[in-house]
């Protein structure tokens, strides 16, 4: 149940351009994507222990080949139920570049989709949902595909709200 | 020339001398302390060596009486004919003044000096070293390798800019660093090469004048005949025998010191051809040319002298006096010798390719006075392997050419007498390999992976049930070559503790003198080995309990007298294993922790309230808070309050433990308890509902199961138990970590007794499931948000899952968790 994720060469988007290669993944009925550059891998569903005291949306940590990584509930980051685990449920190992050295953390999404090319006209900017504009600084934009809208993640930033970020080294 | 005192002093060696004998503790005695009490006679010519020989014979004399066996004989050996040459250097002064020069005109014999005739000398002494000395001469022949290559760095810049002060100051260092060293190891050859550039070197540096390019040149030279000259020890030490005296060497030397004369005198220093003949310079003594050609040979051979060498005749030895010398001893010692040194032989490792060279140069020195044929049938298998054979089979020939001449003329007693040449102790030098850490590391981290990954298979349930015997034993031994694997690439990154201890030495010797007071530091356990980044962390917890000691700890010297206590203070620094961990403990002599004086100021600072009551561990600890200080005078060395502090901290970073002790008036033990590794903790694995925690084994006290009769409770909220009469409080680890499902009936559930800092706590948890290592991971960044961590780290079990660590040292700091943050405020007691 491991896939690596597939490698391009597509260059970073940058504030101008958020086109490029997206991972696309579902929560719940909504679907997401993340820069396919931050992924490292794919890997399926498994034991995690629990790390006691943490936030609620960190789920535990895992053995990833000998390392110890954190793995956060996306679903219960965005405020939805938690994650129940299926067939398809499938932990997205991202690598994140944090100001003192790289960092690694999985996760945890309903289910992956696929990996999209996306086009910078097809790229709208991030909506702001009436005065409240929270959710908007984890938006890089909103992606068209022809089957859906794919809301395009700043896992970095997402996920520096995640206190318990793990270091790769 | 000879004064009446140092004459008398003469005649009386010579009679202790020939009566003295090696079974005779007192007639030695007598020698030795003859020896010691050499009189000093100013501007004797012949002094400088006439002394060093006296000492070395000295020296040798106490080995000879500290030891019994054939180590004392040879001692005694190589003693007696010490004295005999000193006797011989100090009476035939007289009678040889063209073999001796003044210090008047050395430019008028420009070749012989009392330089190489030393080298000569001792150049028969045999590399016999225990095995701390064989440590030290490899550290120290890599040491000086590494600074000569920076030497060489330095030459060649100042080569193409120009020589700069700064840069003659570095080489002064490295050259003045070789001598010290090689001093102290007795290695005169290497240290009076280094000392003559050290002279060339310090007149550049005094006079303000950049190096001449001549005097580049023979510091160019000097680098390279040291390395030589190192290459020299290394082989004489593996193979056990003398390092053999390079005349280049001594040349190189004349030249320098030569050198150093006329620019003395102002004079501009002549052109100085390169040393292209190794010639010996004693050839006055009428040697024949083979013996010249063969000193020759020897000389290109480093490792020339070996076993075999008979010592080099000086023309300096007169021969009535070594006739005088006891030949008894020798003899006696000769013939187990001829058998130890044909095992001595066989133990060369055969590949070594100066194997056949070996048995041609011992022709060169010993030509003085073996019969020459010897050496000669020595030399005929010029087969590497017929050497070996020839030499280890005892056949006749072979057998007697290594030994003494058959008819021992009495005038070659010395001759007769290689005892001390004969390889004694063959040692091997400890080769190292620089290799960059990050390599390592990486190493290190992929065999945890394998390891890992080695107990995931061997643990799986669809593996376990697998019916096969063969399969069993296959994974018994994956498993136990895994646990190999892993040994031996934790402990590359090993080191000894040594250097640290070292460095401590030089720190004590320091603040002694600053601080006026006589404080010795004992250390042992040197060799117990750590981690290297462990090391390092020790080095600063050291410095500043040291630094404490030496200014609180330890008393001035009136007081010291006052209280009867020995006005030298002591410190003694120790590291030894202490089950699977690292104990370093300091301990000094002083006047111990005042409980009082630090209660008092622990209350008047709010850390302890006015009526607290504190155990005695618990007051020691207070030493440990920050801005700490009992000192109303903040000197150089301490009192700010900051070190105890940096001690605890680092040590607590590290996962160790720092455990005060105290007796007043008697001094201070701080023992550090130390994991082997950062990366490896023993833990017992604890249950707890369905999750399982690691406890580190070194916070475990014991644990126990608990009866109704243990528990009770303190205003219907902490939990405590009375653990056979000890009360403390009870933590429950299921709600420490809110876990759901854990067994809330204390009596059907487990008590483990934790301690830290003194404070011990019940820890309330399902089962305890084993006791097991495992590999600490790092689990996120720290939670930033600032609150307490009951978690010090993950660990990957043996079925693969990630298990957390208990930080033992948050639990037993609160009662309550999670409500303060320890950290802040690390002194709360309660």
């Amino acid at each position: 149940m491991r896939a690596e994720a597939p490698s391009q060469t597509a260059s970073p988007p940058n504030e101008r351009s958020v086109a490029g290669k997206f991972m696309t993944f579902k929560l719940a009925e909504e679907a997401y994507g993340v820069e396919i550059l931050k992924v490292r891998e794919l890997i399926g569903l498994m034991e995690i222990t629990r790390i006691p005291n943490a936030p609620h949306y960190v789920r535990g940590a895992i053995n990833l080949r000998g390392r110890v990584i954190p793995v956060i509930d996306l679903r219960l980051k965005f405020g939805m139920s938690v994650t129940e685990s299926t067939d398809q449920t499938v932990i997205i190992v991202v690598q994140l570049s944090a100001s003192d050295g790289a960092l690694t953390m999985g996760i945890l999404v309903d289910e992956v989709l696929e990996v999209l090319n996306i086009e910078a006209d097809q790229v709208e900017p991030p909506p702001t949902f009436g005065t409240d504009s929270k959710d908007v600084p984890f938006l890089l934009g909103v992606g068209k595909s022809e089957k859906r809208v794919i809301f395009l993640l700043d896992i970095d930033r997402v996920l520096a709200m995640a206190p318990d970020a793990a270091r790769s080294n | 020339m000879v004064n009446e005192r140092l004459s008398a002093w003469i005649e009386e060696l010579a009679f202790a001398s020939l009566l003295a004998e090696a079974s005779d503790a007192t007639t030695v005695r007598l020698v030795v302390s003859l020896l010691e009490t050499m009189p000093v006679e100013p501007g004797h010519h012949a002094l400088g060596s006439a002394r060093s020989l006296a000492q070395e014979a000295s020296s040798l004399l106490r080995e000879a009486l500290a030891h019994g066996g054939d180590r004392q004989g040879n001692c005694f050996v190589e003693a007696s004919r010490k004295i005999d040459r000193l006797l011989g250097i100090l009476r035939g002064s007289d009678d040889r003044p063209q073999a001796v020069p003044s210090a008047g005109n050395p430019a008028s014999t420009p070749f012989v000096s009392k330089a190489p005739a030393e080298g000569a000398l001792r150049s028969a002494q045999p590399m016999v070293c225990d095995q701390e000395t064989l440590e030290l001469l490899g550290d120290f022949i890599q040491e000086t390798s590494e600074s000569l290559a920076h030497a060489d760095d330095i030459l060649v810049t100042a080569e193409r800019s120009g020589m700069s002060l700064e840069g003659v100051n570095a080489l002064f260092r490295v050259f003045h660093t070789i001598k010290g060293v090689a001093g102290f190891l007795d290695l005169p050859a290497i240290a009076s090469l280094a000392h003559a550039t050290e002279t060339l070197l310090n007149r550049a540096r005094e006079g303000g004048a950049p190096l001449a390019e001549q005097s580049l040149d023979l510091v160019f030279e000097a680098t390279a005949a040291m390395r030589s000259l190192l290459d020299d020890v290394r082989k004489a030490v593996e193979s056990g025998t003398a390092p053999s005296e390079q005349p280049s060497q001594a040349r190189l030397i004349q030249a320098m010191d030569a050198h150093v004369e006329r620019a003395a005198q102002g004079t501009e220093p002549p052109e100085i051809s390169p040393p292209a003949e190794p010639g010996p310079q004693d050839t006055g003594e009428g040697r024949g040319i083979e013996a010249n050609g063969a000193q020759g040979l020897a000389s290109l051979d480093p490792s020339g002298s070996s076993g075999l060498v008979l010592p080099d005749e000086h023309p300096l030895d007169s021969p009535a006096v070594a006739g005088a010398s006891p030949v008894e001893a020798s003899k006696d010692t000769a013939g187990a010798d001829r058998v130890e040194r044909q095992q001595a032989f066989q133990m060369i490792p055969v590949p070594l390719p100066a194997a056949p060279r070996k048995s041609v140069a011992p022709a060169g020195p010993a030509s003085g006075s073996a019969p020459v044929h010897a050496p000669a049938e020595q030399a005929v298998p010029a087969d590497r392997g017929a050497a070996f054979t020839a030499a280890s089979d005892a056949s006749p020939a072979t057998a007697a050419a290594p030994g003494p001449p058959a008819p021992p003329p009495p005038t070659s007693g010395a001759g007769g007498g290689p005892g001390g040449g004969a390889p004694a102790a063959m040692g091997r030098l400890r080769e190292t390999l620089k290799v960059d850490v990050e390599r390592v590391d990486r190493m290190v981290e992929m065999i945890g992976e394998l390891i890992i990954v080695e107990s995931m298979v061997v643990h799986a349930p669809e593996v376990q049930a697998i019916d096969s015997v063969r399969l069993r034993n296959y994974l018994s031994q994956l498993s136990k070559i895994s646990r190999d694997l892993q040994d031996s690439a934790m402990r590359m990154r090993m080191v000894p503790v040594q250097g640290t201890f070292r460095k401590m030495q030089r720190m004590v010797r320091e603040l002694s003198r600053q601080t006026g007071k006589q404080v010795v530091l004992d250390t042992s356990g040197e060799s117990t080995e750590m981690d290297r980044s462990m090391v390092e962390r020790i080095e600063d917890p050291l410095v500043h309990m040291i630094r404490n000691s030496i200014d609180h700890g330890i008393e001035p010297a009136e007081e010291r007298r006052a209280a009867g206590k020995p006005v030298q203070g002591t410190i003694r620094l120790s590291a030894y294993y202490e089950g699977g961990s690292v104990v370093i403990e300091m301990a000094d002599d002083g006047r111990g922790l005042q409980r009082d004086a630090i209660l008092r100021k622990a209350r008047s600072q709010g850390i302890v309230g006015d009526n607290d009551t504190l155990s005695d561990q618990e007051v020691y600890n207070l030493i440990f808070a920050p801005g700490f200080s009992t000192s109303p005078i903040v000197t150089d060395i301490s009192g700010r309050g900051v070190g105890m502090d940096v001690v605890k901290r680092t040590i607590e970073a590290a996962r160790g433990r720092v455990m005060p002790a105290s007796s007043p008036g008697k001094g201070t033990t701080i023992k550090m308890v130390l994991p082997l590794t950062t990366a490896i903790i023993d833990g017992m694995l604890v249950a707890c509902g369905t999750e399982q925690y690691v406890v580190p084994s070194l916070s475990i006290i014991e644990s126990l199961k608990p009866s109704a009769g243990m528990l009770s409770s303190f205003a219907g909220r902490q939990e405590l138990i009375n653990v056979r009469g000890e009360i403390m409080p009870l933590m429950r680890l299921g709600t420490l970590f809110s876990i759901d499902d854990a067994q809330t009936d204390p009596t059907k559930a487990l008590v483990v007794v934790v301690e830290s800092m003194g404070r011990k706590r019940g820890l309330l948890v399902d089962d305890v499931i084993t006791q097991q290592q495992v590999v600490i991971k790092p689990l996120g960044n720290g939670n930033g948000n600032g609150h307490a961590e009951l978690y010090s780290g993950a660990a990957i079990m043996s079925d693969g899952r990630v298990g957390l660590i208990l930080n033992v040292d948050r639990i037993c700091a609160n009662t309550v968790p999670s409500t303060t943050d320890w950290g802040r405020t690390p002194m709360e007691i309660r």
